[in-house]
């Protein structure tokens, strides 16, 4: 059960603002365990979003390793990146990254058409994943048809629908209020409980640390404690 | 204000660029025809006053006054003189405008004047001149000049032209005596020498004064101060003349040079009691008429070149807006109001025009003269280049299309600024509703409009033919071009209306088929809600102009071509010398000429000919129908298998066939073929047995084997040969003595006529006259109507091709642009750089494939409803063959569609370098606010 499924060692990101260097991440060392609910905290620009990019293999690390089921990262290419986030990883964005002119349906057909997942077994999952997240009746609505908790749970929905290992959930709430963020967060708590997943999500909302597994704050960069 | 102007164009930067090379564009087309039409006629202006003068030998810059003194008194002379001399000097010849490069005043007295007591009684008329400045243009090639003699008293020296002398047996150094009619005095001149022109070409001696034959000239001072004082002989007349530089005219002159004279010849007449005469004034009036009448036609064809930019400039500032539309509603919010906001624009409008008005005309001058005049569509040659400049027209036009442009750009900002905040932000969230123009069904409406537009047009069409009122006499009317546009705009809308409906289909059939890059750019073209629609409809509108563009050159020139070969007849017509061996006794006793037939062979022989056959034809023939004489028929006698294979004649111009009729002629050698006016007036059958003749000829019994209405050579629509008669040329011989025929010769290529003057050359050969299909056709095709038709499309076209290219980039990079925010996501989700790109594949193949598909069909539906318009258009009051006997070739059209394949893959490659450049996690940013 305590298999760690990622891991990041000493990892830093600089960023150029003109002459002035941002060090994003200062020799960031984490650990991800399987089946877990990890959150990161911290103030905005502490490196949440810096530091989930790297893990989730969107960003580059500028040193340091990250591996995935012990596999290196960071040396693969481009193209073997796409594949790994394809197939391994979901993704949930703070701006409700649905694609705009695809219902609820097809922005889960869509995800799952992405990662090849059998054309025949398609329907049955995309209607368990909205079962999931409890928006069945949501199917043909337009993302712009929806309230942010409705999105968002769709998004998640879409993020879990092609069986991923891990999901990267980056201010999922941020865009919410407290009743719709809970309702969230539930979500993904349920997923981890129930579907043995293992979620990595970044908030600066001190309601959710009672639900997380493992908390990380982050202040400037570096991991404060754990 | 001026600050934010500033911002907002920094902003925008790219966007208002393309907005200023649109407009930029559309201002140097615009003034392009003024300048082009200017330029084409000037041209043709000064070839035509130069063959005035070398051909026709008259000097087109010639201006005359002539002041008739039979009626004034001797003593009035000077002070009539002195009147009238400087009001020309000063005012009269400075008013013309032009350069004087020569001029004189004539004295003359009458030409009546006898030199009596000559050793012969030969009547010799004379008249005596003086003529200002003469001497410094002769050259005396017997004798002395005035200058140089001695002079008598009472003995006038003069000088006499080497006709006179010729012509009136007068010789240097001797005395002549003068009289007048009525009075006894004796008048005493001395011809001193003979005189010919120092230079032929000197515009001194351009005026037709005919060398002043049988004139004796003398001293200028002589003739004013003594010779009309004294003597008994009254003055006939003074003439002013000046010799202007024609070639300083053009068309930006020649209102003012023509409107000039005319004032003055009334002035000259009322007041002065003097003709004034410009020998080029009528031509003047041609190229003024002429300049009106292509001037419009040129503007016609950029009609929907014009709504083509009106179209895209409208897409344009429909971008910026949307990209504003935060702003606008963010400035509403606080306060401003909707003039404020308006005004904002107005201004980037004006300063957008403003640069147009800088920049467009002196570019469109500068393609006219890089161009120069094309001698087809699309076809450039290395003449010189016409002389153009920059006038008040070229700025007038300039300016309406600007203020058209101008309210193109305010409309999306008057709908943007009504706007606020709130309704903004809903409006974002809300499904957007169906575009306007679907919901009001203008697309139906405009359909209806254009359909009803081309009844009427096509109705007034079959007036012209009934009534046969000449089609250039009819208005050109620029509606017809905007019923042109409406009909492929509808059809284009209606197409859009449906291609979603098409589209959600496809994408329903595979729905478990599909790649996920099908996926999502099928999703997003059947989900676009318009937001495609407008490069669609552009590209849809575009294609189908330049279709257009190119079939009308192609028709006109087609057309123009095959009726120049049809009235040739063949590649070459030749006719030999024949001299009749009884010329002298044939007229006084009434019998036929009798010709010795030259060698027929020597033209099978020559070089680069193909095929040859003999054509006899006669003007003034004779057919005698139910014994009724119809005279003036034209006569043509033919060896049908020969000339099938030389003559140049379309086969589907005659129903079934040409070959067919040629095959009737050949079944019997007393066959004929009839006009088909001679068949119905006269209520002649097949089978029904006339009589021909032509000249002196006998009658020639022949039978009526079937009745034609077109046939090489012969012009069914001119009044005088509407009659005609074909025969065949072995029957005729048989029964008449042999008559002149002409050769006709089909050429193996291109080159061969070339080989076919050298080898005549080469051989000695004479002929009569050679007339050759090509130089004619050369010849035609520097008719300024054409020419400037050939250059406006071409003009046309370049920027058609030119605007679709930028129109389609900044539509397509905008388009990604704001779609960062989604092509993050996909990269996030982990779709490969390549499947995006793949999606952009899609897309360029499902939006602009398609809508280029779309244009072609759209635009080939249209030229065949509307090719008849183009007829009308070009004003070819002189067509022949109906048009589009030929079919065009449609290199064109291919190389068009080149074009724009490689217009999209330049900017596949555009969008793909930028796409590959975005960064996910910078993108996926972007969606944080």
């Amino acid at each position: 059960m305590d298999n760690i499924i990622i891991k990041g060692t000493n990892l830093c990101r600089y960023y150029k603002s003109g002459e002035q260097t941002i060090n994003a991440l200062k020799n960031v060392d984490i650990e991800i365990k399987e089946g877990t609910l990890t959150i990161l905290r911290g103030r905005s620009g502490a490196g949440k979003t810096t530091l989930i990019n790297i893990l989730g293999a969107i960003d580059r690390p500028d040193a340091g390793e990250v591996y995935f089921n012990n596999a290196e990262l960071s040396s693969l290419t481009d193209k073997e990146r796409d594949e790994v986030r394809r197939i391994n990883y979901g993704f949930v964005f703070q701006s409700i990254a649905l694609i705009p002119n695809m219902t609820a349906y097809e922005n889960i057909e869509f995800e799952l058409l992405l990662s090849n997942y059998p054309a025949s077994e398609r329907d049955s999952r995309i209607k368990d994943c909205l079962k999931l997240v409890g928006l069945s009746n949501r199917a043909v609505h337009f993302p712009s048809q929806l309230s942010g908790g409705e999105a968002q749970r769709i998004a998640i929905a879409r993020s879990i629908a092609h069986k991923p290992k891990v999901i990267f959930a980056d201010e999922p709430t941020g865009a919410l209020d407290t009743k719709m963020g809970l309702q969230v967060v539930n979500v993904f708590k349920s997923l981890v409980q129930n579907e043995k997943l293992t979620v990595v999500m970044t908030t600066h909302d001190p309601n959710m640390m009672e639900i997380a597994d493992y908390v990380y704050t982050l202040q400037d960069g570096e991991i404060v404690n754990e | 204000m001026l600050q934010m102007l500033y911002k907002k164009i920094k902003k925008n930067f790219w966007m208002v660029l393309c907005l200023i090379i649109g407009a930029s564009m559309a201002v140097s087309l615009v003034s392009s025809v003024p300048i082009y039409t200017k330029g084409i006629l000037t041209r043709v202006l000064s070839t035509d006053l130069k063959k005035m003068q070398y051909e026709d030998k008259v000097f087109p810059g010639a201006y005359c006054i002539t002041k008739n003194m039979e009626n004034i008194k001797k003593d009035d002379i000077k002070e009539s003189y002195d009147t009238i001399n400087p009001v020309i000097e000063s005012k009269i010849i400075p008013d013309i405008g032009l350069p004087v490069l020569s001029k004189k005043v004539i004295f003359k007295t009458a030409d009546d004047l006898n030199i009596v007591n000559t050793h012969d009684d030969v009547v010799r008329n004379m008249r005596v001149e003086g003529i200002s400045d003469f001497e410094n243009h002769i050259e005396i090639i017997n004798g002395k000049s005035l200058k140089d003699s001695s002079s008598e008293s009472g003995v006038y020296n003069a000088l006499i032209s080497q006709r006179t002398a010729k012509n009136m047996d007068l010789y240097t150094g001797k005395t002549y005596e003068l009289q007048c009619e009525d009075n006894p005095k004796l008048t005493k001149i001395k011809v001193v020498g003979i005189y010919k022109y120092k230079d032929e070409n000197d515009p001194y001696w351009q005026l037709e004064d005919w060398e002043h034959s049988d004139s004796f000239i003398i001293n200028f001072d002589d003739f004013n101060n003594k010779f009309i004082k004294n003597e008994s002989f009254s003055l006939s007349e003074i003439t002013w003349y000046t010799a202007f530089d024609y070639s300083k005219m053009n068309l930006n002159n020649v209102k003012a040079i023509k409107s000039a004279y005319e004032k003055q010849a009334s002035l000259i007449n009322d007041k002065y009691d003097a003709a004034a005469s410009f020998l080029v004034s009528d031509k003047l009036d041609d190229y003024i008429n002429k300049e009106s009448k292509l001037q419009n036609i040129l503007m016609i064809f950029q009609v929907p070149i014009i709504i083509m930019v009106i179209f895209y400039m409208i897409m344009i500032s429909t971008l910026i807006i949307d990209r504003d539309k935060n702003e606008i509603a963010i400035l509403k919010s606080r306060g401003a109001d909707k003039k404020q906001i308006l005004k904002i624009y107005l201004c980037e409008s004006l300063f957008v025009s403003l640069i147009a008005l800088i920049i467009g005309p002196p570019f469109g001058m500068f393609c006219c003269k890089v161009m120069g005049i094309p001698s087809g569509f699309l076809k450039f040659n290395d003449r010189l280049p016409i002389t153009v400049s920059l006038t008040k027209t070229e700025y007038l036009y300039s300016i309406i299309i600007l203020i058209i442009f101008i309210a193109a750009m305010m409309i999306p900002a008057l709908n943007a600024s009504k706007v606020s905040i709130v309704e903004y932000k809903q409006s974002k969230v809300r499904k957007s509703a169906k575009p306007l123009w679907q919901r009001f069904y203008l697309d139906i409406a405009f359909l209806l409009v254009s359909l009803y537009g081309m009844n009427n047009y096509f109705g007034r069409q079959n007036i012209v033919q009934i009534t046969g009122v000449d089609s250039s006499s009819i208005p050109i009317d620029p509606i017809i071009y905007l019923i042109f546009s409406l009909f492929v705009l509808s059809l284009g809308m209606l197409f859009l209306r449906l291609y979603p409906h098409i589209i959600n289909i496809i994408f329903h059939i595979g729905r478990k088929r599909w790649s996920p890059s099908s996926y999502i750019s099928l999703n997003n073209v059947k989900r676009s809600d318009g937001k495609n629609q407008f490069i669609m409809i552009f590209l849809i509108f575009t294609i189908s102009i330049g279709l257009f563009s190119i079939s009308s050159a192609g028709t006109i020139n087609n057309d123009l071509e095959n009726n120049i070969k049809y009235m040739c007849g063949a590649d070459v017509k030749l006719k030999s010398f024949w001299t009749p061996i009884n010329a002298k006794t044939a007229e006084s006793k009434k019998v036929p000429l009798i010709y010795v037939e030259p060698d027929y062979k020597i033209y099978k022989e020559l070089k680069g000919v193909k095929s040859s056959c003999k054509v006899f034809s006669s003007k003034d023939g004779v057919i005698n129908i139910n014994s009724r004489d119809i005279g003036k028929t034209f006569v043509m006698g033919i060896n049908p298998y020969e000339f099938g294979k030389t003559a140049w004649f379309p086969q589907n111009l005659l129903y079934p066939s040409f070959n067919y009729y040629l095959n009737l002629l050949s079944q019997s050698k007393s066959n004929v073929l009839i006009s088909n006016n001679l068949m119905e007036s006269n209520d002649v059958k097949v089978g029904d047995l006339v009589y021909i003749k032509w000249g002196n000829s006998r009658m020639i019994p022949c039978v009526v084997a079937g009745s034609i209405n077109y046939w090489p050579t012969f012009n069914p629509s001119e009044y005088l040969s509407s009659d005609f008669v074909v025969g065949n040329l072995d029957y005729f011989q048989y029964r008449m003595p042999l008559e002149p025929y002409e050769v006709w010769l089909k050429l193996k290529d291109a080159n061969s006529l070339n080989l076919l003057y050298k080898d005549i050359k080469d051989k000695n050969l004479e002929f009569q006259y050679i007339d050759s299909m090509e130089d004619k056709i050369t010849k035609e095709k520097s008719d300024p109507t054409l020419q400037g038709i050939n250059g406006t499309l071409t003009l046309s076209f370049i920027a058609t091709l030119i605007i679709t290219a930028i129109g389609f980039l900044i539509y397509w990079i905008l388009s990604i642009k704001a779609r960062v925010l989604q092509f993050g996501i996909l990269r996030a989700m982990g779709m490969s750089l390549k499947k995006l790109i793949k999606v952009l594949i899609n897309e360029q193949i499902l939006i602009s494939g398609v809508s280029i598909l779309m244009g072609f069909i759209i635009g080939n539906i249209s030229v065949k409803i509307f090719s008849p318009l183009v007829n009308i258009m070009a004003d070819k009051s002189e067509q022949i063959l109906p048009s589009g006997i030929i079919p065009i070739s449609n290199t064109e059209s291919i190389n068009m569609g080149i074009g724009i394949l490689s217009m999209i893959l330049i900017g596949l490659l555009i969008l793909s370098r930028y796409v590959s450049k975005i960064k996910i996690d910078q993108a996926l940013k972007l969606g944080e606010d």
